[in-house]
C-alpha cells in the first residue's frame, strides 16, 4: 500500500505534473476562451486550479514566488487581453494556442534538467504547431468556424487539429476494419487460387459502357454539423444496365455509439428504377441528432447479373493426338489461340476454367467409346469493394452435344429455355444449348455467407451426340456461357461529428 | 498421264530451243510446280468485319485450285459458333474446279455464297468476338516423274556410264499440296544372282497448309464426322519405273514431317543390261483439307451506333 502510494507520489511529482497542467490548460481553453460562453464561476474555477498548481510547483521546486505569479499572470489574465490587443488575426490567435499552456512551458525550460527530452520533444512541437497554425487550411478551418476578428479563439489550431485527428482516427478505424476484411478475403482468395479451386477471367475490356451501380465518396454539406441542425449528407449513383433493368434500394444511416440512426429524407427517392442509364445526386437529410461522432453511410441494394463466357475450339482427341505428335499446331489458322474467359462489367468476377480453358480442347470421338466430356469449373468472385450478398440465380450454358451430369457431385437436368429468368430466355435456343441451373441447395449454402468470396463449382460433362457438338468442321468453335443473378451492396461513408448546438 | 507426257515433250522442245539449259533435271512441267491445291479467300467485306446483331449477312468464298490436279466433287464448308451465328440456308456447297494446265496456267475459280444470321446478344453484352470459317474437302493427287539412272554394274567394273545413280531432290512442290521432296535409288542385290533389284526411296512432304486424310474421307471431314487415327494424313502412293508397277511398303502411308516409302522393282533388271534412264513416275492419292479463319465482331445494337 505504501510503495503503492510512493509510486503515485513520484509519477505526480514528474510526468504527473505536465500531464495534469496539460489537462488543465486544455480544460480553461475549451471552456474559458472558445466561442464566449465564460462566466464568472467559470473563471473562478480556474483561478483556484491555477492557484493550486503554483503552491504545488513553489513546494516542489522551491522557485521564487515571482516566478510563478508570472506564470499564472500569463495564464490567467495576461494571454486574454493580448489576445484583443493583437487578435487582429486569427492564425495568429490560433498560433497563440502554442504559447498558452504556459505552466507546461514553465516546467519544461525552467526546470529542464528534470525533463531533457520533453523539453527537446515539445520546442520540435512548438515549432511544427507555429508552422502549421500559418497553413492556409488552418486558416479557412478557422474562418469556417466564424472565428473572424474580433472574435479570434486561440483554440482553433488545437481544434483544428483536434478536429483533424478525431476523424483521422475514425478513418485509420475505418481502414483498419477495411484492411482485415480485405485480408480476410484475399486470404480465402490465395487459399483458392492455391488449392487450385479457383478459375479466373478477364472484364470484357472492349466495353464501353460501365455497367453496374457506382456511388461516388459521401460528401458533407457543410463543413461542420451541429445538434439541431439538419444534416445532410450526399453522394452521386451511376447506373447502367443493357438489356435488363434493375432496381436500386438506397439506405442512409448514421452510426453513432452502437446505434444506427436512419435518414429522415433520402432526396430523390430511396429507389430507382434503371432501364438503361441513371444519374442522380443523392441527399440524405438527418432532422434531428445529437452531438456525437457519426459515420454517415449510403447504401446501394441492388439485384445484378453478370454473363460470362469462354470460347472453345473442339476437337476430336484422335485427332488432336495426331498433330501434337507432329508438333503441328492445329489452332494454326486461327487468330485468337488463347481465348479467355471474358466477363460482363460488375460487381462480379466469373471465372471459367479446367478442361474448357486450355485450347483446344480434345473431345472423344463416338469410335473411342469414352462419353466423358470436359469438366468445367465456374469461379464467381466479388471484385468490388461491396458485399455479394446472395446468388440467385447461376445458369451454366453448355453447346448441344454436351450434357451436363452434375454440379458439384448434385445431379442436374437441363432446364428448358423457357423456364429461365426473362433476360436469359430470351436469347437461350434449345436447339443449340443445353442451359443448367446450378441447384437451390447449393446456392443455399452459399448464400449463408455474409459476403460471398470466391465461390466455386464444377461441373462434369458428357458427350451426347457428338455430330450435333462439332457440326461441319474437324475443329468446332463453342462457347461455355454462365449467367449470374445476385443481390449486392454497395456503400459509400464517411465519418463526422455532429456538434454541441451553436451559441 | 497424258498431260505429263504432253508436257514432258514441251520441255525437251523448249530445251533444244535453248530455253532450259541445264542437265539432268528433273523435266517437271510448270504446271507441276507449286505447293498448293485448293486455295479459299474470303471476298471483302464477305462478311464485314463488324456485325450487328440479328441481322443477316453474305460470306462470300473464292476457291482457286491452284494445283494441277481437277477437283470433281469437292465440298465448301462454312464454319460458325453456332450459338452466336446461324447458316441461313446450307452450310455446305460441291464445286468442280480444274487444275492449271498450260492451256489454263491459273487454274480455275469460283465463287461461293452463304447467307448467315447474327443471333441476339445476351444482356450485358456489347459485343461478341468470334470467327468464320470456311474448310474445304477435295480429293487431290501429287504427280511427280524423274529420270533415274539404273545401273546394273554393282561392283563398278564398267568404267565409262552414260549415267550416276544418285538421290534427287525436288524443291517447289509438284502443284500439288502434297509433295515428292526427294527419291534416292539403290541398286541393290536380287535373289537370282543374274540381276540386280533397283530400290527407291521416296520422301514425300505435306507442303500445304491443310491437312491430308484418305481419299475417300473427304466429306466426312467437311461434315464434321469422327475420322479417327486412322484415317487422317493417310495416302496412298503408286510408283512405275517406266511402266513397270513398283513394290511400295508400306502399304498404308502415314504422312509425317517427312515420310520414308521405299519402293522396289521386284522383278529386277538383268545384270547384263548397261546402265540406262528410265522415267519414275510417282502418284499420290490423298484427300485434302483447307481452311480460312476470318475473325468478326458482333456487336449490339444501341441507340449510339443505330
Amino acid at each position: 500500500m505504501t510503495s503503492n502510494t510512493a509510486t503515485i507520489r513520484s509519477f505526480f511529482a514528474g510526468w504527473g505534473s505536465i500531464i495534469l497542467v496539460g489537462f488543465i490548460h486544455l480544460l480553461d481553453v475549451f471552456t474559458r476562451y472558445r466561442g464566449g460562453g465564460i462566466n464568472f464561476y467559470t473563471w473562478t474555477i480556474f483561478f483556484v486550479i491555477y492557484a493550486i498548481i503554483a503552491l504545488r510547483f513553489r513546494q516542489r521546486y522551491r522557485d521564487d514566488w515571482r516566478a510563478i505569479i508570472v506564470c499564472f499572470a500569463l495564464s490567467a489574465l495576461v494571454m486574454p487581453l493580448a489576445y484583443m490587443w493583437i487578435g487582429n488575426s486569427y492564425a495568429f490567435g490560433g498560433m497563440l494556442m502554442v504559447f498558452n499552456p504556459v505552466w507546461i512551458i514553465y516546467l519544461l525550460f525552467w526546470h529542464e534538467q528534470d525533463y531533457p527530452r520533453m523539453s527537446f520533444l515539445y520546442m520540435v512541437f512548438w515549432i511544427a504547431l507555429l508552422a502549421f497554425s500559418f497553413m492556409p487550411m488552418v486558416q479557412d478551418y478557422a474562418g469556417d468556424q466564424g472565428y473572424m476578428i474580433p472574435n479570434v479563439s486561440p483554440a482553433t489550431a488545437i481544434s483544428y487539429m483536434t478536429s483533424s485527428v478525431v476523424q483521422g482516427w475514425f478513418a485509420f478505424t475505418e481502414a483498419i476494419v477495411g484492411i482485415q476484411e480485405t485480408v480476410v478475403k484475399e486470404t480465402t482468395r490465395s487459399i483458392k487460387i492455391a488449392s487450385g479451386d479457383y478459375y479466373t477471367g478477364e472484364v470484357d475490356k472492349g466495353a464501353e459502357k460501365m455497367l453496374g451501380v457506382f456511388l461516388e465518396p459521401l460528401k458533407a454539406a457543410q463543413p461542420k454539423f451541429y445538434a439541431g441542425d439538419p444534416v445532410t449528407v450526399y453522394s452521386t449513383l451511376r447506373a447502367e444496365t443493357i438489356a435488363e433493368p434493375l432496381t436500386i434500394q438506397l439506405k442512409c444511416v448514421a452510426e453513432g455509439k452502437g446505434k444506427a440512426i436512419a435518414a429522415n429524407k433520402i432526396i430523390p427517392d430511396d429507389k430507382f428504377k434503371v432501364e438503361t442509364l441513371e444519374e442522380a445526386a443523392i441527399d440524405c437529410i438527418f432532422d434531428n441528432l445529437n452531438a456525437e461522432h457519426y459515420t454517415f453511410k449510403l447504401t446501394a441494394d441492388f439485384t445484378f447479373s453478370t454473363r460470362a463466357y469462354q470460347r472453345a475450339y473442339l476437337i476430336e482427341k484422335d485427332l488432336l493426338r495426331e498433330y501434337r505428335r507432329e508438333n503441328i499446331d492445329p489452332l494454326e489458322d486461327f487468330p485468337d489461340k488463347k481465348p479467355s474467359t471474358v466477363y460482363t462489367q460488375g460487381p462480379i468476377m466469373i471465372g471459367i476454367g479446367q478442361d474448357v480453358a486450355t485450347q483446344p480442347v480434345g473431345i472423344y470421338g463416338p469410335a473411342s467409346g469414352i462419353e466423358q466430356g470436359p469438366t468445367l469449373g465456374v469461379t464467381i468472385d466479388n471484385v468490388w469493394l461491396g458485399k455479394l450478398t446472395k446468388l440467385k440465380n447461376l445458369v451454366l450454358f453448355v453447346p448441344k452435344g454436351i450434357e451436363v451430369t452434375d454440379i458439384n457431385g448434385i445431379s442436374v437436368e437441363a432446364t428448358i429455355c423457357e423456364k429461365l429468368l426473362d433476360a436469359d430466355a430470351a436469347v437461350c435456343d434449345d436447339a443449340i444449348v443445353n442451359a443448367y441451373t446450378v441447384p437451390e441447395s447449393e446456392l443455399n449454402k452459399i448464400n449463408k455467407e455474409k459476403d460471398i468470396i470466391a465461390y466455386t463449382f464444377r461441373a462434369h460433362t458428357k458427350i451426347s451426340d457428338y455430330n450435333a457438338l462439332m457440326g461441319q468442321d474437324t475443329i468446332a468453335i463453342k462457347n461455355f456461357k454462365v449467367s449470374a443473378k445476385y443481390e449486392y451492396s454497395y456503400s459509400t461513408q464517411r465519418a463526422m461529428s455532429v456538434e454541441s448546438e451553436r451559441e | 498421264m497424258k498431260k505429263i507426257i504432253l508436257c514432258m515433250m514441251l520441255a525437251i522442245f523448249l530445251s533444244s530451243c535453248g530455253y532450259i539449259t541445264t542437265k539432268e533435271q528433273i523435266k517437271i512441267p510448270e504446271v507441276h510446280k507449286g505447293t498448293q491445291g485448293a486455295v479459299l479467300t474470303f471476298l471483302k467485306d464477305m462478311p464485314p468485319s463488324e456485325l450487328y446483331e440479328d441481322r443477316s449477312f453474305e460470306a462470300g468464298i473464292k476457291i482457286q485450285n491452284k494445283g494441277a490436279t481437277d477437283i470433281r466433287r469437292g465440298m465448301l464448308a462454312i464454319g460458325v459458333e453456332e450459338q452466336q451465328i446461324i447458316t441461313d440456308g446450307s452450310a455446305d456447297e460441291r464445286f468442280d474446279l480444274d487444275g492449271k494446265s498450260v492451256f489454263n496456267p491459273a487454274g480455275s475459280q469460283d465463287i461461293l455464297r452463304f447467307k448467315i444470321k447474327t443471333r441476339t446478344l445476351g444482356p450485358q453484352l456489347e459485343h461478341y468476338p468470334t470467327e468464320i470459317t470456311a474448310t474445304a474437302c477435295y480429293q487431290y493427287k501429287t504427280e511427280a516423274t524423274a529420270l533415274m539412272c539404273i545401273d546394273p554394274d554393282l561392283t563398278g567394273m564398267v568404267k565409262t556410264k552414260p549415267c550416276v545413280v544418285r538421290k534427287q531432290t525436288f524443291s517447289g512442290g509438284q502443284g500439288a499440296p502434297v509433295a515428292v521432296s526427294s527419291v534416292e535409288p539403290k541398286m541393290l542385290f536380287h535373289e537370282d544372282a543374274a540381276k540386280i533389284q533397283p530400290e527407291f526411296y521416296i520422301t514425300l512432304q505435306n507442303v500445304g497448309q491443310g491437312d491430308a486424310m484418305m481419299k475417300d474421307k473427304v466429306y466426312d471431314a467437311c461434315t464434321g464426322k469422327s475420322l479417327g487415327t486412322e484415317s487422317w494424313n493417310i495416302v496412298e502412293l503408286n510408283a512405275h519405273l517406266s511402266e513397270t508397277p513398283l513394290k511400295c511398303r508400306p502399304e498404308k502411308i502415314k504422312l509425317t514431317r517427312e515420310t520414308r516409302v521405299v519402293c522396289t522393282l521386284e522383278e529386277g533388271i538383268d545384270k547384263s543390261q548397261g546402265a540406262y534412264t528410265a522415267p519414275l513416275s510417282i502418284e499420290v492419292n490423298y484427300g485434302y483439307r483447307d481452311r480460312i479463319v476470318k475473325k468478326i465482331e458482333i456487336k449490339k445494337i444501341t441507340a449510339k451506333n443505330i
